[in-house]
């Protein structure tokens, strides 16, 4: 479809972007400061920018279009896969509150305060070039993502949609670091908010209100649509029971851990740059609740778009549906209002992405292993710089290797399965050693690609269905980490005893948490029931 | 390009990342570390 | 003592309490239910808004719950901050490296 834009749609765009860039030149002077401002404004914002953050740079261009894919074809079953976010809810009272006590810049630099020595040190290269990797992965697929509605709207070349507003967006990220990332992020997450509702309830309306499309589920024959339990049995099909647990589960224990979800990596920056403990846990717990909240007003829309639509089997056909719910009924004029909103979408991902890409690169590779008495001019001048060697290589992730970028998705989805336990024995567990975890990472890379590709290819086994693939490299992962923990020393218990008192994890921490009150850091737990009962008496009754 | 080559260059370049990282710490620890045995 | 304690003091508020439990459980409930309550109540289905209000009371008990709590890790946490922070900046410049090894 080719759609035509008036005047006034024009102006809605132009006036968006201009608002963006503003946000860039009005915090340059707070971004330059230092290297606390330019990745982390300082570590003061109140909870509710970090949560408009978090909720805006995980509403990306290609989200309306993946969840379009799973509602379409599963119905409100396909609600489960938006759910993956769903580790927040445990992790804002837990994870979030431990890693905001550890102040890292970083999940790769959390590694250091966590462990200690070489182990420790392998650990944070590792996850930092991993990291400074990733980053440029996801900017190159969300590019491209936004090139094909470029491409799908007015016919432009893939290129001119990747490029063009992915520069825009550079400018006000590198003019302001992390300040103006958070700053446009709460304007584009209020844009992006109004105008998915405002599509979504027009779709609804077009496909004849929700009575509308209840009645036409049921002249299809296909009531079990509007079930969210509708699955394809326990064991089998496109959506067993069993896929729907593993997924809950991943995500809900997920929670626990630090890592259990690609997500947290940008959610931990968001932690860090939240003003205290309580605003880092509101901030993660909102942002993801709103993101699940627009989840589920998408899902109806999509629902009254295949009442509109049934019967489509090409998921390039269906998975720019939502879209097609704007562009094709809304009035001439709110185009504009619709792309700039697509605009907002797509630049929250993107800028927060450059500027967390360029974090790892910064503090972590540049600081850490090449120059540590870079002051803080220079180091966000490398900021800058890494922020440029980011976007250019998200264009050549974008433009050259688009096959890979899809496939890559996956491999990753399958990476993080190996690790997922690992992810959370680090929190909770005080024995859990840096290379326990080191070996976990490497071990998975074999483990995965054996597993996925290489033993289903040569016929040893046969090709496993999600959640099967899941629980398999869970075990064999585990059947590497837990020996090499148990064959290799603790760490130090100095670094254990420091790190709990400031951490104050959940879990098994007994040992150290002993030696803690031998040395007089912690409260023994029985002197605090004593404190308790002091407490719980009346005002007048402790003066007496 | 296929499907399996696709992935395989992308995951190549994703952990070829992850180990120049791993080097570059392994690197400059150590660096440290002679440089901590060098003092008196 | 009442069940919910709402009164810490920040050596208190350090510990996992059955407050903090409270929470886990709690929260994934609450995002199940506005989840699902949002979506079926758009479809207005009755379910749907059992689903709805329930959620919003599950999450208003929630932060009942866990606020005092965390203002109080909060409060003392933030005193000890800054001498957190400065360790930190000594280990990304490979200054606490002699005291870490011995």
């Amino acid at each position: 479809m080719n759609v035509t834009f008036t005047l006034l749609d024009w102006l809605w765009v132009a006036l968006f972007l201009l608002l963006m860039i503003g946000s860039g030149v009005l915090f340059y002077r707070l971004g330059k400061r230092s290297e606390s401002d330019f990745f982390l404004a300082g570590r003061g914002l109140p909870w509710w920018l970090p949560a408009s953050s978090v909720y805006a740079t995980h509403t990306a261009t290609d989200t309306p279009m993946w969840i379009t894919g799973v509602i379409y074809q599963h119905g409100m079953a396909g609600i489960w896969y938006t759910f993956f976010s769903a580790w927040a809810a445990i992790s804002s009272f837990v994870s979030t509150r431990i890693f905001r006590r550890s102040l890292a810049y970083t999940q790769a630099e959390w590694n250091v305060v966590r462990f200690t020595g070489l182990g420790s040190e392998l650990l944070r290269g590792w996850m930092a070039g991993w990291q400074f990797f990733m980053n440029m992965f996801v900017l190159g697929w969300v590019g491209i993502a936004m090139g094909k509605v470029c491409e799908f709207l007015f016919g432009w070349p893939t290129w001119i949609g990747l490029i063009s507003f992915s520069l825009v967006c550079a400018i006000y990220v590198l003019a302001a670091g992390y300040w103006g990332v958070v700053m446009a992020d709460f304007q584009q997450g209020i844009i992006a908010f109004l105008v998915i509702m405002i599509v979504s309830f027009w779709g609804i309306f077009v496909a004849g209100g929700p009575t509308g499309i209840i009645d036409k589920l049921a002249a299809l024959d296909m009531m079990e649509r509007i079930n969210p339990f509708a699955f394809t049995g326990w064991w089998s099909g496109s959506f067993p029971a069993a896929w729907f647990v593993t997924m809950l589960i991943i995500a809900v224990l997920g929670g626990f851990g630090m890592g259990t979800s690609i997500d947290w990596y940008v959610e931990a920056q968001r932690i860090q740059s939240a003003k205290s403990v309580r605003d880092a846990s509101y901030s993660i717990w909102w942002g993801t609740l709103l993101g699940l909240v627009r989840n589920s007003v998408w899902a109806v829309s999509i629902l009254a778009f295949f009442v509109l639509f049934p019967g489509m089997t090409e998921t390039a056909d269906y998975e720019m549906g939502w879209f097609r719910l704007g562009f094709d009924y809304l009035p001439a004029g709110m185009l504009g209002f619709f792309f700039a909103a697509i605009l907002a979408i797509h630049l929250s991902t993107i800028s927060s992405h450059l500027n967390l890409g360029a974090l790892y690169a910064t503090r972590d590779l540049y600081q850490h292993y090449v120059n540590p008495k870079a002051d803080e001019k220079k180091l966000v001048q490398v900021g800058r710089i890494s922020t440029v060697i980011l976007l250019l290589g998200s264009f050549f992730y974008g433009l050259m290797m688009e096959d890979i970028t899809s496939w890559l998705i996956f491999a990753l989805w399958i990476m993080a399965a190996g690790i997922w336990l690992p992810n959370i024995l680090q929190v909770i567990w005080w024995r859990f050693n840096a290379w326990g975890y080191l070996s976990a990472w490497i071990a998975n890379l074999g483990f995965s690609w054996l597993v996925v590709w290489i033993l289903p290819e040569l016929g040893v086994i046969p090709e496993l269905l999600d959640y099967q693939q899941f629980w398999l490299l869970m075990l064999l992962g585990a059947l590497v980490f837990i020996p090499v923990t148990y064959l290799t020393k603790p760490e130090s218990m100095d670094h254990l005893v420091h790190y709990y008192v400031m951490s104050r994890p959940i879990g098994w921490w007994g040992p150290v948490r002993r030696e803690a009150e031998r040395r007089g850091l912690i409260t023994p737990a029985g002197d605090l029931a004593g404190l308790a009962a002091e407490l719980s008496r009346p005002d007048d009754a402790k003066r007496k | 390009m296929n499907q399996g080559l696709a992935t395989v260059i992308g995951m190549t370049i994703a952990y070829a990342a992850s180990f120049l990282g791993l080097i570059l710490a392994w690197r400059s620890y150590k660096k440290h570390h002679s440089q901590e045995e060098e003092k008196p | 003592m009442p069940f919910i304690r709402r009164t810490w003091t920040a050596i208190e508020a350090d510990e996992w309490t059955k407050e903090d439990w409270i929470a886990i459980i709690l929260s994934p409930l609450s995002y199940v239910l506005l989840t699902l309550g949002v979506a079926l109540s758009l479809l207005l289905l009755w379910y749907g808004y059992v689903m709805l209000i329930v959620g919003i009371i599950l999450t208003a008990v929630l932060h009942w719950v866990i606020d005092p709590k965390l203002k109080a890790i909060s409060a003392e946490y933030e005193k000890k901050q800054q001498d957190y922070l400065y360790e930190l900046e000594e280990k990304v410049r490979w200054k606490h490296f002699t005291r870490e090894e011995e």
